[in-house]
């Protein structure tokens, strides 16, 4: 069986080069679609490979490819000719860029395409049905029409596609076709490129409409296809691994990803950091690390989870300094360490509860945070978040913050205790009424009258019903017992907590093949 | 395709060449005044090519540093370097001349009236860095970014191009010894990163400023330095990465640049980051503080070295070491604590 590959570049010559020796090792055919535009040294440079392989490689350069526009079906499809033009043209054709490897060696790829047999590998997505864009335009994009392009007339370009909403101009399709959409790389047998361009010839309405959509490199092979091909022939499905992030980019492979990318199924990626040096070096041996030949349920269910996590990516919530001013509510949220405050109406009893909570390894004492003239801590406390007794005016600036940074600093195997002396201390309510795990004792002094306690309660209700409603009321001489008690249950949290992790990290497993290999 | 652009373009450059942001006009005609009282001593810019990685650095007294900062960045993949020397005892020349990849300039204006050395920058990169990545920093300051052992910086360059961003946002992290300032002696050729590797991972706060944009101050500075009130420290946001356009402008050292949005660079949650590593803290700390008072040339009447003095002065063995100290190990310790972030340049 003999391959077919088309390479659509206009950068990188050298790549190019690596790549097209690498592709026709085994006497494949590869077709190099260089863009006009590109500089006319790397299209020399490209050229030369033509000389040097002169019966496996060719290269033309005939459109200037822009981004978006039919220029890029355009090349395709007279690359296309290109193999029509062969006595024998090869028997499949894989579309590809100049950044993109082949990740495992061709025969294993022939080998694949033997088992598999009488299948067209592109993704068709019926848009009628399900919507394949993550987001912007998706059936505008054949019902409007496009003379600007988006990225050099931004302004125009919205303004159009309003007009068009607003006139509510609707095209159709030529030959009553149904719009699909998938990634613009594919592989597909020759009997099916062969059939494309029958239909493009004989159907010239077709071409000329989809010169004036959106993206018809995303679209165009995809509703042929759909029309000319049984469905059954179509395997939805890509031997590359290639994903667009959520912002629209191509998502690109580094040095650091040599150990993921050892491991992906797939039979190419896309794309590839040129200055990535441990990749390309990859495909000089490509060994067949792997003897078994993927199955499709492996390639569609892998190319799943891994895209999966590279968009989970974009969602991350992450806290380095100048992102907020001073406001911290999405870290509190996160923070899963529980606090405990302790509400006292008479400073009486603060030492005694020092001792206490100081007897005990598992808490750690805060003791007076938030007092309005000073920051009433301990003193190795407070050098763990770096600050001093006159701090304050820091800590009132930057109030949600202060609470993170109190429970960040506490070492790993302790829970922070703090004090609030009732009514005087103010902290930040709304930042404590965040946290997740806080939990409010109201200790019951000795001294304490019920004019105090009603005092003391007015004020959490007020400012936090919240944290009412948890509040616990205990007397002093509980406090020992209860803090053991929580303690406890720290412990269990704990470890339930680092059970919870593993299974959410189990979700997400290093390895896809030991995930699906079954 | 109908070509709107012929018609397009020469409108709207003529509305371009009317806008113009009103502190980038100060700034320019500021730099503009400037230009003439920087002498060029080696001039290599002529060997600057289209697509080069610039990087324009100025200094007094600093000579023990250029030659490791010279392959530190040599080594992150600049091309050339633009220097400017303020009045140096001994001139930077007798370093830099016959370095291929050296521009150096020396003037004899004050650093305090050209709103420190802001006016020189805008100068220089207006003149030569037009259309570059350029990185502007300190000789004490080391850019550091996510995967920066296995991406290499033109990789970095490609990822905020393919994204259309113009500026980099990093965080200024001071870097002190374990022991006291004094003992860390940093020999000259010799990385500071190994007699002065740590930093402290929490105590940063960032405030909206009264520039568009968002002061984060912290850090040892604010810890030990100016533990009452955050208004006081130093700010340690820094916008030192910028694909250089005749409109921009640094407005406030690196801190700010004109028009706002280049210090906005971070805004979205999944933006990459940087760091400069800032080392200050070495033995020449003293000599630094003694020149800056003798010059008073610093920010506010050096009234920030004079609080450094009031604290060395209390003890010879001062050290910032604290326990809320780490190690810098690589840029993975400051993903860690969270201060530089990957984003979504996973």
């Amino acid at each position: 069986m003999k391959l077919g590959f088309i390479i659509l570049a206009h950068n990188q010559p050298s790549a190019i080069r690596r790549l097209a020796e690498n592709l026709t090792k085994e006497g494949d055919r590869v077709v190099i679609h260089f863009d006009v535009a590109a500089a006319k040294s790397d299209l020399l440079a490209v050229q030369q490979i033509a000389t040097d392989l002169p019966h496996q490689v060719q290269v033309i350069s005939k459109v200037k490819g822009v981004w978006g526009e039919w220029s890029l079906v355009e090349a395709v499809l007279l690359s296309l000719q290109e193999f029509a033009r062969l006595p024998e043209p090869p028997a499949y054709i894989h579309l590809m860029s100049g950044a993109d490897l082949p990740l495992r060696p061709l025969a294993q790829l022939k080998e694949f395409l033997l088992t598999n047999p009488g299948l067209d590998f592109i993704e068709c997505c019926d848009i009628s049905k399900q919507s394949w864009v993550k987001g912007g335009l998706s059936k505008e994009r054949f019902q409007y029409y496009f003379p600007v392009n988006f990225k050099t007339h931004r302004k125009l370009f919205d303004r159009l596609v309003r007009w068009h909403r607003k006139l509510k101009i609707r095209r159709r399709m030529p030959l009553g076709l149904k719009p699909n959409m998938g990634s613009q790389w594919w592989t597909l047998r020759w009997t099916t490129c062969k059939k494309v361009l029958d239909f493009s010839k004989a159907h010239p309405q077709v071409p000329r409409f989809f010169k004036s959509t959106w993206i018809p490199d995303e679209s165009y092979f995809q509703t042929v296809i759909a029309k000319i091909i049984p469905n059954r022939e179509i395997a939805n499905l890509q031997l590359m691994f290639h994903h667009l992030t959520p912002t629209g980019r191509p998502y690109t492979f580094y040095n650091d990803h040599a150990e993921m990318v050892r491991k992906l199924p797939h039979f190419f990626i896309r794309k590839v950091s040129p200055q990535a040096s441990i990749l390309w070096d990859h495909i000089c041996n490509l060994e067949p690390r792997r003897r078994r030949i993927p199955s499709l349920k492996l390639l569609r269910k892998t190319r799943q989870l891994i895209q999966n996590r590279i968009d989970a990516n974009h969602k991350l919530i992450t806290t380095v300094p100048g992102y907020h001013d001073g406001w911290y509510g999405p870290e509190l949220k996160a923070e899963k360490r529980p606090l405990v405050l302790l509400f006292i109406t008479d400073d009486i009893i603060l030492p005694q509860l020092e001792t206490i909570t100081r007897s005990i390894a598992a808490f750690c004492w805060l003791g007076k945070p938030f007092h309005p003239k000073y920051i009433g801590m301990p003193k190795d406390a407070l050098e763990r978040i770096g600050m001093t007794r006159e701090s304050a005016p820091i800590r009132d600036n930057f109030r949600q913050q202060f609470i993170h940074h109190l429970i960040a600093s506490t070492p790993e195997s302790q829970t922070p205790v703090a004090v609030l002396s009732m009514p005087e201390d103010q902290p930040d309510w709304y930042g404590l009424s965040l946290l997740e795990h806080v939990i409010p004792i109201l200790v019951i002094g000795a001294s304490l009258n019920n004019l105090h306690l009603s005092r003391a309660l007015s004020v959490i209700r007020n400012t936090s019903p919240r944290i009412l409603q948890k509040t616990v009321h205990i007397e002093l001489d509980q406090v020992p017992a209860a803090l053991i008690n929580l303690a406890e249950d720290f412990k269990l949290w704990q470890a339930r907590e680092i059970h919870a992790q593993s299974l959410r990290d189990s979700l997400l497993p290093e390895d896809p093949q030991a995930y699906s290999n079954t | 395709m109908f070509p709107f652009s012929k018609i397009s373009a020469p409108l709207l450059a003529k509305r371009r060449r009317k806008f113009w942001h009103p502190v980038v006009r100060e700034m320019k005609s500021r730099a503009a005044w400037s230009m003439p009282n920087l002498v060029p001593v080696q001039n290599l810019t002529h060997l600057i090519k289209p697509k080069d990685r610039l990087l324009m650095t100025m200094g007094r007294d600093e000579n023990a540093r250029l030659p490791y900062f010279l392959k530190y960045y040599r080594d992150l993949g600049i091309d050339h370097f633009l220097f400017v020397d303020n009045e140096s005892d001994t001139p930077m020349a007798e370093i830099l001349a016959g370095e291929k990849d050296v521009s150096l300039w020396t003037t004899n204006e004050s650093y305090a009236d050209t709103r420190f050395g802001v006016d020189w920058m805008n100068a220089l990169l207006g003149q030569y860095a037009v259309g570059h990545w350029v990185l502007t920093v300190d000789l004490d300051e080391f850019f550091v970014y996510p995967f920066m052992g296995q991406r290499s910086y033109q990789e970095l360059l490609a990822y905020l191009d393919d994204c259309e961003k113009s500026s980099f946002y990093t965080l200024l992290v001071d870097m002190y010894p374990k022991g006291s300032i004094a003992s860390a002696h940093v020999p000259v050729g010799e990385s500071p990163l190994k007699h002065a590797s740590y930093f402290d991972r929490m105590g940063y706060y960032a405030v909206k400023g009264g520039h568009e944009d968002t002061w984060t101050r912290g850090g040892p500075r604010l810890r030990a330095f100016n533990s009452e009130t955050h208004d006081a420290a130093p700010a340690l946001n820094k916008t030192p990465l910028i694909k250089w356009h005749q409109r921009f402008a640094y407005h406030l050292s690196t801190h700010a640049a004109y028009p706002a949005f280049l210090n906005h660079a971070h805004k979205r949650h999944h933006d990459p980051t940087g760091a400069l590593l800032h080392f200050k803290f070495v033995s020449s700390f003293r000599e630094k503080i003694d020149q800056a008072i003798k010059h008073n040339n610093h920010y506010d009447n050096s009234k920030e070295y004079q609080k450094y003095l009031a604290k060395l002065k209390t003890s010879e063995a001062y050290t910032l070491y604290s326990s809320l100290s780490e190690q810098y190990t690589g840029p993975e310790s400051l993903i860690k604590a969270n201060l530089m972030t990957p984003g979504a340049w996973k």
